[in-house]
């Protein structure tokens, strides 16, 4: 359906005056593809046409002749020869509106008829990477910040040893992600669940390794024993994304990109496990979830462990399938994993167990054939590669902090 | 006789925003339309549109200039910048509206005063 919105926006965009379009088309154009998923499409499509009018009152206004047709060589008259436009006059300028008034009118036409009855309009703008998103909403959401947004009273930050750091995250091959790095608490303040939604920046994002503690204010403290856990969470993370404004200079922008994923889909023999009844709904004040080993799960909670063979077992309680798939995308590393099961209830995961690949994460396939026999197997989903379109933070810019 | 920084004044709320989101260096279009709504608390948005009209005036009027210009290899986006006289005629802006929001009080309190 979106490629149908492009279109009709590219099309507003070919019906302002020559100069302006020449000069600004085909950033509108990549703008309307970053801000599709965040300011609506009926804004934008009010706002281009705004744009439309008052470029062509002030062109009228102005009376100049437009300065793309100023005197040009065209290789159109089949001689190279010199032609020169003038200003509109009355008869052109009465054509011109006759002709945009017909094309608006074909526009609305086709918007009311549905996609379906809309002309193949070349693509006439360059797209970026981000404007091949493809027609879904992206999937893996960010947390957009919210002005104003809440500050730590105090924060120290202070490189440690990278070496310090016992367990490196799983990327694509040949990268590694130390826990303490940058690119890591980035992932946490935007709530990005693979790193590969954290585009750009330099090395050291991976590589450096940071103590980062913040005291929260005392009245914010206070207001945070009053929201939920989710909402507890979401005040953290914006948070962290305010000190990492303040103290590293991050300056990003969101876009929907393109991604190789792995989608979890119901299995060719159906599901294996049944709905149970979902966790008791989050209330204000609820302490926070601790998972230890060997405590029974909480509901809405999962773990993986390592037993004494090496193997992974995995266990949830009362847990819907974007849990799960989250979950696995971390297990397999390199990665996401999407939840395309269709299944909306809550479900138990009892001793899910695998043998990990010592290539986790690094060929075509996903995490050992076990994992994925085990899923298919035992819980009746399966994994399947795919490209979909996923919420990335794109690093414009960052900086070294000061430590203190 | 109006001087160079006053005649491009008052300021729409658009182009006082778009200046205001140029002052933290430079940006490309979507990065200005995300600096004014983080500016304005997501109270104000401006579109593609309204961004180039606007643009537009700033960069004719020396208000704003072009950093960085668009490369179709790269795939690198136009940015743009506050020039010295932009920078002004914000301050400008500024400093007007600051008279205009202590005469406002001023005459809010003196309303409730019942004088």
């Amino acid at each position: 359906m979106h490629t149908f919105y492009r279109r009709l926006y590219r099309l507003l965009l070919r019906l302002h005056p020559t100069a302006f379009r020449n000069e600004f088309a085909r950033e509108m154009a990549l703008d309307f593809e970053d801000a599709l998923y965040t300011y609506g499409l009926g804004r934008l499509f009010i706002d281009a046409t705004g744009s439309l009018g008052r470029q062509w009152w002030a062109r009228i206004l102005s009376g100049a002749p437009d300065p793309i047709s100023a005197p040009r060589p065209s290789l159109l008259a089949g001689n190279y020869v010199m032609v020169r436009d003038e200003s509109f006059t009355p008869l052109e300028l009465g054509r011109g509106v006759i002709a945009s008034a017909a094309q608006l009118a074909l526009c609305l036409f086709a918007l009311s008829a549905g996609p379906e009855h809309v002309p193949n309009f070349p693509i006439v703008y360059a797209a970026s990477a981000p404007a091949q998103t493809g027609q879904q909403k992206p999937e893996l959401l960010l947390l957009h910040p919210s002005s104003p947004l809440p500050s730590y009273e105090v924060a120290t930050v202070k490189p440690i040893d990278p070496d310090a750091a016992s367990s490196m995250v799983k990327l694509p091959p040949g990268v590694s992600l130390s826990p303490l790095s940058v690119r890591r608490y980035i992932m946490n303040a935007y709530g990005a669940v693979d790193a590969q939604q954290i585009v750009g920046g330099p090395d050291w994002l991976n590589k450096d390794a940071y103590q980062i503690n913040g005291k929260v204010p005392d009245d914010l403290g206070a207001a945070l024993q009053k929201m939920t856990r989710e909402q507890r969470n979401d005040q953290t993370r914006l948070m962290q994304q305010r000190l990492l404004a303040e103290r590293f200079r991050l300056k990003a922008h969101f876009e929907t990109r393109v991604l190789p994923v792995y989608e979890l889909v119901p299995a060719k023999d159906g599901l294996k496990i049944t709905e149970v009844a979902g966790p008791p709904e989050l209330k204000p004040g609820d302490p926070p979830v601790r998972v230890r080993q060997g405590d029974p799960l909480s509901p809405g909670t999962m773990m993986s462990t390592a037993n004494s063979n090496g193997l992974r077992v995995l266990n949830g309680r009362a847990i819907k399938m974007q849990l799960l798939a989250r979950v696995i995308g971390g297990e397999i590393g390199g990665r996401p994993v999407v939840n395309h099961t269709g299944f909306t209830g809550y479900f138990d995961i009892n001793d899910l167990t695998w043998a990990p690949s010592a290539d986790a994460g690094a060929g075509g396939e996903p995490d050992g054939s076990s994992l994925a026999s085990a899923l298919e197997e035992n819980l009746g989903v399966r994994l399947l590669p795919a490209k979909d379109p996923i919420e990335v933070l794109v690093i414009d810019g960052i900086e070294r902090p000061t430590p203190n | 006789m109006k001087t160079d920084t006053e005649q491009h004044l008052p300021l729409s709320p658009a182009t006082l925003h778009v200046l205001l989101a140029l002052t933290g260096g430079e940006l490309h279009g979507y990065g200005i339309m995300l600096e004014v709504a983080r500016q304005s608390g997501g109270q104000y948005k401006i579109g593609p549109g309204t961004l180039y009209d606007n643009l537009k005036k700033l960069l004719s009027a020396g208000l704003a200039e072009e950093s960085q210009p668009e490369d179709l290899v790269t795939g690198a986006r136009r940015t743009f910048r506050l020039t010295t006289l932009g920078n002004a005629v914000l301050a400008a802006e500024v400093e007007r509206l600051s008279g205009v929001l202590r005469h406002a009080r001023r005459s809010i309190r003196l309303a409730e005063r019942g004088l």
